[in-house]
This record gives structure tokens, sequence and C-alpha cells, in this order.
């Protein structure tokens, strides 16, 4: 059985906003086989404030298609999200998660604004 | 009534087989009920050619730094086009990689609304969904 991800956004707020949603089989870079390697979903708590921790280390993977998916499990507090060294790519506040590609060159990194914040974290990949 | 995003992950890579189900509700920055109050539609591109460096996210049209804007970007290219074309999503003037979509491939991420979000194509003729539901005004 494949690796599948499927996003639902419902937006009734907005003209026209119904919901919506889409899937993807989670594949190798370019092929029909399925992406066959996963790290697990590893669950992270700081005591303290920590900057540019690395959830995606771009030496360990080659150039793929591969899938990162974080979470912010805090109660308070955003997770600033970042891409090689410190591109910001945005905050993530408790509760809210990230689906997105990651393809070997460079590294994605997190930090904690204050104590005790958690997070989960987990890649799919070809190697 | 607030927007949602939900996300179901399903693989069975694992012995005990992943089932990963979340949601989040779409808020501004430090509120649990104030809901984000713009919405772009989804939008769907079609690049005729293949496309090096093309903006598709501004950050000049966002509020930024502390807002908890989405951003949501979806390989649509149709399989009977190509089924290898990809879309490389990179992130502010450096453009820097952020990863790949293949055809069917979506990402959903968060924005800060202080750089550009641009695209490349490989092929010509690649189908590109985007849409950003975001805060007006920056959290105070």
């Amino acid at each position: 059985m494949p690796t599948t991800a499927q996003l639902t956004l419902s937006t009734p707020d907005f003209t026209g906003g119904g919901t919506f949603s889409v899937s993807t089989t989670l594949l190798r870079a370019g092929q029909s086989s399925d992406l066959d390697q996963f790290t697990g979903i590893a669950k992270v708590k700081k005591a303290v404030a920590d900057a540019d921790i690395v959830v995606f280390n771009a030496s360990l993977f080659s150039n793929t298609g591969a899938k990162l998916y974080f979470k912010n499990t805090s109660d308070n507090g955003h997770i600033l999200m970042e891409v090689g060294g410190n591109n910001i790519i945005g905050r993530l506040y408790p509760g809210d998660w990230m689906f997105i590609p990651v393809d070997g060159t460079t590294n994605i990194t997190a930090t904690t604004v204050v104590a005790n914040q958690e997070y989960e974290f987990g890649i799919f990949h070809e190697g | 009534m607030a927007s949602t995003a939900s996300l179901s992950l399903i693989s069975d890579l694992t012995n005990d087989a992943t089932g990963i189900s979340t949601s989040t509700t779409l808020v501004k920055a430090g509120s649990s009920t104030t809901n984000l109050d713009q919405f772009t539609g989804v939008e769907t591109i079609v690049f005729s050619a293949t496309k090096t460096a093309e903006p598709i996210v501004l950050a000049a049209d966002y509020a930024d730094t502390n807002v908890a804007h989405k951003v949501y970007i979806r390989n649509a290219t149709p399989s009977n086009i190509s089924t290898t074309a990809f879309v490389r999503i990179e992130i502010g003037g450096s453009n820097i990689h952020l990863g790949l979509l293949y055809p069917g491939d979506w990402a959903f991420l968060p924005y800060d609304g202080t750089l550009d979000i641009d695209i490349d194509t490989s092929e010509s003729n690649c189908h590109v969904e985007v849409a950003v539901l975001s805060q007006s005004v920056a959290t105070t």
C-alpha cells in the first residue's frame, strides 16, 4: 500500500469558499514507485527556547521527492520555520502544521520562542 | 465560522501502520478565536513555457512578521500532459530551494510575508494551483 497525503481545506467565510480536498500518493522523484522510507513521527519538548533546530538535515538525503510533516503541538508560542540558513518560511502557531516538499539541498530549521514548547515531525523519503 | 485545514497521512511503511489525522483552525497570529480575514481563492495557472524564479506569492502584497498566513501550492499538471514535470518551490531573493512537487503533489505551509515565494517549472504547460489565506493586518 502506498503512502497518501490528503489535504482538506474548508473556507466557509469566503465567497465561493466551500470545502475541497486534494490527495497525493507519495512517489519517488519522477517515478511511479512509492517512497519507501519513513523516519517515524518524532515528538520533541524543549525546556527552553532554542534557535535553529535542524529538523531536516539535507546532507542525509539525496535530491528526492521527500516530504516533511511538522506540527506545533504547544499550547502557546509560535515556532519559526526557516530554510537554508535564516530564510523565513513562516510561523506555526499552536496547533498549526505544515506539509512541504524537501529536496535534499537545504536544511529546514525550527526556532522555538518560549520555554516548554513541543512539536512533532516526520520525513517520508527515498534515501 | 472559521476556515480549517486538515491533513490525513496514511502509510504502511512501518509495522505499526502510520495514520496521522490532524486539523488546525486558521486564525490570526496569537489568537485562538479571530479568523484569518483574507483569501485569494484557489488560482490555477498554466505556464505555457518553462519558468525560472517565477513569483507566485509576493511579500509586498501581505502584512508581515507577526502573522499566520498560510499558502497552498499544488502541481496540478494533468497526466496526459506529463507525469514527470516538477514544480520547484523557492523562498526569497536568493531562491533557496524548498523542494519539488511532482504531478499531484501539494504543499501547505505557513507564510510570514517577508520573502517572495517563487517557482521553477521543469516542462512547458505545467499547471499550478496556488492560494493564500492571510490576515489583513499583522497582530500587534
